[in-house]
């Protein structure tokens, strides 16, 4: 009748509860305070009294939902399905979008300390993860066929996808070149134009040449952007805030290396 | 496309109680949280009272608007589930106005809060208990938006066809994380609003 | 739209499978399979465990003579240095070095194809490396847990980062925890109830979710500290400036119950090994298994927090103190019992046995000293006893870790790593932390206060500290030696049978290494908690 995950999440219950009553008069609860949650009577120490009962209530849930699953025995779960025997998990295709949430999460740590449009970075790449990896958990569980299942998911995705990052690329690419034109000398502004410009077209003769890439290169390119937004961030922290905004009359040639890492870390 | 997917496998059946068991302990981990900032405002409230301070200025928390809030989450405790139901009846239109309701009532809940935040005219640099006010609400409105996206997530997935009368984990796990956001607000509710 | 109206005949037959692994870089940021997302884990907690211990053993540097010797340039740069040292021991070494090691093997061992949530254990793995390289560097920036002696502007927002990267880990810890914690509960093969889940993947659940309960407590202390270093008006941080209370509000992760939590996997991994090495089944299974449990139970922490209020002179927090010395005696004592009923090894004995047992004489050595710590009179709170202990969790948990990693190694890298250089390495590691845990310990009776750079104004625990600087960089050529090994096994690999050791649990049933999805066909039903004892696999046996 009481399955073992119970028992231990009742066990726990139980002496978290023990232990909250316990601590509550031992530390100067009053009354029945410690045995009504502070109705009547002090509970003593309230930072464990609450802590204590609060494992105690999140222990009875764990048990309470537990036992309703009867463990979650694959008997059980079979049982529940109305069929004989139950895999125990079904295929999940590799994707990029956990470890760019990661980074999102990372850019959004950053962006609590560096300011408001790190934060932003990091919220938009986490809030579009969450849209991707939920497309993604549907698309597995679409049919029997992975490779259905991708070109289905292909099918929804792409067109958001796609003009999506090409927006966020051409954004991401502006807001660079803009901060580095902006704090370069006027003969550094034309360097920099120049060698963005080659990279570009370089990138394009690339792509044209081999639409196919590799997916280590992609690969490298994802980790190269995370890297490039945590670095950026971190030496931004480290460095001090700078005034991203500013456009005075004052654009000092030994300001250009600052803003040039503010750059990146905007990417 | 209808010709195509028909002749497909279906997809492999796969554990009901998965989603469930890993929502529990993550709703368990957000009542934690949620029970850790608590304690700290209870501790440092009891701490001011004793040393005969004022917590909060006469008259600024009302129960009113909170109590709105109160009856606004337990009517979305029976919509979450009347979702849960409906998708295991596998009825759908119902199960897609039912969580829409869902998501209206934390979108409701949201404003209201954020209408006693403003009305209450706390700083943030204020008095400890002022702060502290900030630190209770706000970790809840996080938690709060993120049963909202998990509700919108798992509608997303409802819309495209999937979940159904035995495979209804995905909504049932957004329902749990849904009811232990509610916990914690009735939980506030007690330590901020009634016993001020 | 249209295939949601018309779904997929239900009379065909899935041919699902996951698409061909493409390999390299993109396989690390992209893998769904377990074991791959579980070296992210081991690899980066093994570099971190390298990190932490030179740290280790340039505080006990600095500790030797504060006057004379200035390594780290500073009061506040010796403060950030001696608190890094002891969150990332704790929360970027032991914990994920054995949410690695389960996010592996657990899986095979209940005889699942596949952790639950792969892609939510892969951004658990990666969100641990950058919440990590987030703290690290922002400690050396400057920041760190609060500060001894003032701290300008920047350092004030490197010291928020540094809370916010420790959050990350923890996050990301409850996240890879909850993936594994699930498999165990819900992903068991046909036949094994909870009761013969294997004692490893039994105590990650226990450790899970004690975890599970403590963490965010620790990430409401964080969200409070770092709100009101970013908008409040200080009171939580020693306004103006972030000061010592930064550290003391979290400071209980670190002590007595929380730091427990840490090492309990320890019993799960020893009580894994010993049946194999003794090539018979665990005298008491289930026995083993409350033990696990009640190690677990008087592991949950956040309700101690001294910095709201110090009752540690409490009864429930003697209790606590005391009771947890009785699980891990009476699991030593179970596991010795098994290691007498069967077949002890003769000769030299394996690196993974030493690593188990010396990872339980450890735990056994800190639970001691922690029972000691609370008894008021010896008035031992607030001295290098804190350090004494936590150094003794710690070592018990990067050695078991390490135990399990020698024994499972075949699963987790598909070769076998020496065991010669392992079993000196264990050993010098287990010396290395008996005697950082018992010089700190020692230092303590002697009233040699904790943080503070101070000397200890007794001849005794100037010698005291001498030795635990020696134990310090004993422990390092340990780990050097142990990862050393393991880098080795990767220049020359040596060939790995199946099963090498005579396994009981699923994994080993597995080829070497094992391929994705496992197992080549579902295992039969289990009958026991070691399955490939069962001589017959039939259908008898309930699921409890």
């Amino acid at each position: 009748m009481f399955t073992t995950g119970f028992k231990f999440f009742f066990g726990l219950t139980i002496a978290l509860t023990i232990g909250a009553v316990a601590y509550g008069y031992s530390t100067g609860g009053e009354h029945v305070g410690p045995v009504t949650l502070g109705w009547k009577g002090g509970v003593g120490d309230h930072v464990g009294y609450l802590v204590l009962i609060g494992g105690a209530f999140a222990s009875a849930c764990f048990a309470g939902i537990i036992v309703a699953f009867r463990d979650a025995d694959p008997a059980a779960q079979s049982h529940y399905m109305g069929v004989e025997a139950i895999a125990p998990t079904t295929p999940v295709t590799g994707s990029f979008w956990p470890v760019i949430g990661a980074f999102g999460g990372a850019a959004m740590v950053l962006g609590l300390v560096l300011g408001s449009a790190v934060f932003v970075l990091g919220l938009v790449i986490c809030s579009l993860v969450a849209i991707e990896w939920t497309m993604d958990a549907w698309a597995d569980r679409a049919t029997g066929d992975a490779e259905a299942n991708k070109a289905l998911r292909d099918r929804i995705m792409a067109p958001f996808e796609i003009p999506v990052a090409g927006a966020l690329g051409v954004a991401v690419m502006a807001l660079a070149a803009s901060r580095i034109f902006l704090n370069a000398t006027k003969l550094g502004a034309v360097v920099w134009a120049g060698l963005i410009a080659v990279i570009i077209f370089g990138l394009g003769i690339l792509y044209a040449a081999r639409p196919k890439m590799n997916k280590n290169v992609i690969a490298g390119l994802v980790l190269a952007v995370g890297v490039a937004v945590i670095a950026g961030g971190i030496v931004t922290a480290v460095d001090g805030q700078r005034d991203f905004e500013h456009h005075g009359d004052d654009h000092g040639e030994e300001h250009g290396e600052d803003h040039s890492e503010e750059g990146e870390a905007s990417e | 496309m209808t010709a195509t997917t028909t002749q497909l496998a279906a997809p492999a059946i796969r554990r009901p109680r998965t989603v469930l068991v890993g929502t529990m302990f993550a709703s368990g981990a957000a009542l934690m949280t949620y029970f850790g900032v608590l304690a700290v405002y209870v501790s440092e409230r009891a701490d001011a009272r004793d040393a005969g301070e004022e917590w909060f200025p006469e008259g600024v928390i009302e129960l009113g608007p909170s109590g709105w809030i109160f009856w606004t989450l337990v009517l979305a405790a029976f919509t979450v589930q009347w979702a849960v139901q409906a998708i295991r009846n596998d009825d759908r239109p119902n199960a897609y106005i039912a969580l829409a309701l869902t998501g209206m009532f934390g979108a409701a809940v949201f404003n209201q809060l954020w209408f006693i935040i403003n009305d209450t005219g706390f700083a943030l640099a204020g008095t400890q208990g002022q702060f502290l006010f900030f630190v209770m609400t706000g970790t809840y409105i996080v938690f709060l938006i993120g049963a909202v996206v998990f509700l919108a997530l798992t509608t997303m997935r409802a819309l495209f066809g999937q979940f159904g009368p035995s495979q209804d984990d995905g909504v049932a796990a957004a329902a749990m994380f849904w009811h232990a956001v509610s916990v914690m607000y009735w939980v506030t509710w007690i330590a901020i609003f009634v016993t001020k | 739209m249209t295939m949601t109206e018309s779904p997929p005949s239900e009379a065909a037959e899935s041919s699902a499978a996951p698409l061909p692994a493409v390999g390299g870089l993109y396989d690390w940021l992209t893998t769904s399979d377990h074991k791959a997302i579980g070296r992210i884990w081991l690899r980066f907690g093994a570099l971190s465990l390298l990190f932490f211990s030179v740290i280790g053993v340039l505080i006990s540097f600095e500790r030797l003579d504060a006057d004379a010797i200035d390594v780290f340039g500073g009061v506040n740069s010796y403060f950030q240095m001696w608190s890094l040292y002891r969150f990332g021991i704790v929360l970027m070494v032991a914990i994920p070095l054995f949410v690695g090691l389960a996010t592996v093997i657990t899986p095979m061992q209940v005889g699942s194809t596949n952790i639950a949530f792969p892609r939510a254990a892969l951004a658990a793995a990666w969100g641990y490396v950058l919440g990590s390289l987030i703290t690290v560097i922002s400690v050396l920036s400057g920041g760190g847990w609060g500060a001894l002696d003032g701290v300008s502007g920047d350092e004030a927002d490197a010291i928020r980062l540094t809370l916010l990267g420790t959050g990350m880990v923890m996050v990301s810890i409850i996240l890879g925890t909850i993936c594994v914690a699930t498999t165990v509960v819900s992903l068991r093969t046909s036949g094994m109830g909870l009761t013969k889940v294997p004692l490893f993947a039994w105590s990650m659940l226990v450790a899970g979710s004690v975890w599970v309960l403590t963490l965010p407590v620790a990430i409401a202390n964080i969200a409070i500290l770092y709100i009101d270093l970013s908008g409040g008006a200080g009171l939580f941080v020693g306004a103006p400036n972030p000061s010592f209370d930064v550290y003391a509000q979290l400071a209980w992760i670190l002590d007595q119950p929380a730091v427990y939590a840490a090492a309990v996997p320890v019993l799960g991994v020893a009580g894994s090994i010993i049946p194999v090495v003794a090539k018979g089944r665990q005298v008491s299974h289930e026995a083993m298994m409350i033990l696990i449990g009640l190690a677990g139970l008087l592991a949950i922490g956040g309700w101690s927090q001294p910095f709201f209020g110090d009752e540690r002179d409490t009864l429930v927090y003697i209790a606590f103190g005391v009771a947890a010395l009785v699980p891990v005696l009476a699991s030593l004592g179970g596991n010795g019992a098994t290691l007498v009923a069967g077949e002890a090894p003769v000769g030299i004995p394996p690196a993974h046995m030493v690593g188990a047992l010396g990872s339980m004489l450890l735990f056994l050595a800190a639970t001691a000293a922690g029972a000691l710590r609370v008894i008021d009179p010896l008035d031992l709170i607030g001295t290098t006893a804190d350090t004494g202990v936590l150094n003794l969790v710690a070592v018990a948990a990067i050695l078991g870790a390490l135990g399990g990693w020698w024994f499972w190694a075949p699963k987790t890298d598909g070769r076998l790593f020496s065991g010669i250089q392992g079993l000196g390495a264990m050993t010098v590691l287990l010396l290395g932390g008996v005697l950082l845990g018992a010089t700190d310990m020692i230092a303590g009776f002697v009233d040699t206060p904790d943080v503070l750079l101070a000397s200890a104004d007794d001849s005794l625990g100037d010698a005291m500290i001498v030795l635990s600087m020696v134990g310090s960089i004993v422990v390092l050529l340990g780990v050097l030696g142990a990862l050393g090994a393991i880098a080795l096994a990767y220049v020359k690999p040596g060939e790995a049978d199946d099963d090498p050791w005579g396994g009981h649990t699923l994994e080993w049933a597995t080829a070497t290494p094992p391929p994705a999805g496992n197992f080549a066909e579902p295992p039969a039903r289990v009958r026991s908690e070691a399955p490939l004892l069962d001589e017959t696999p039939g259908d008898e046996g309930g699921e409890s």
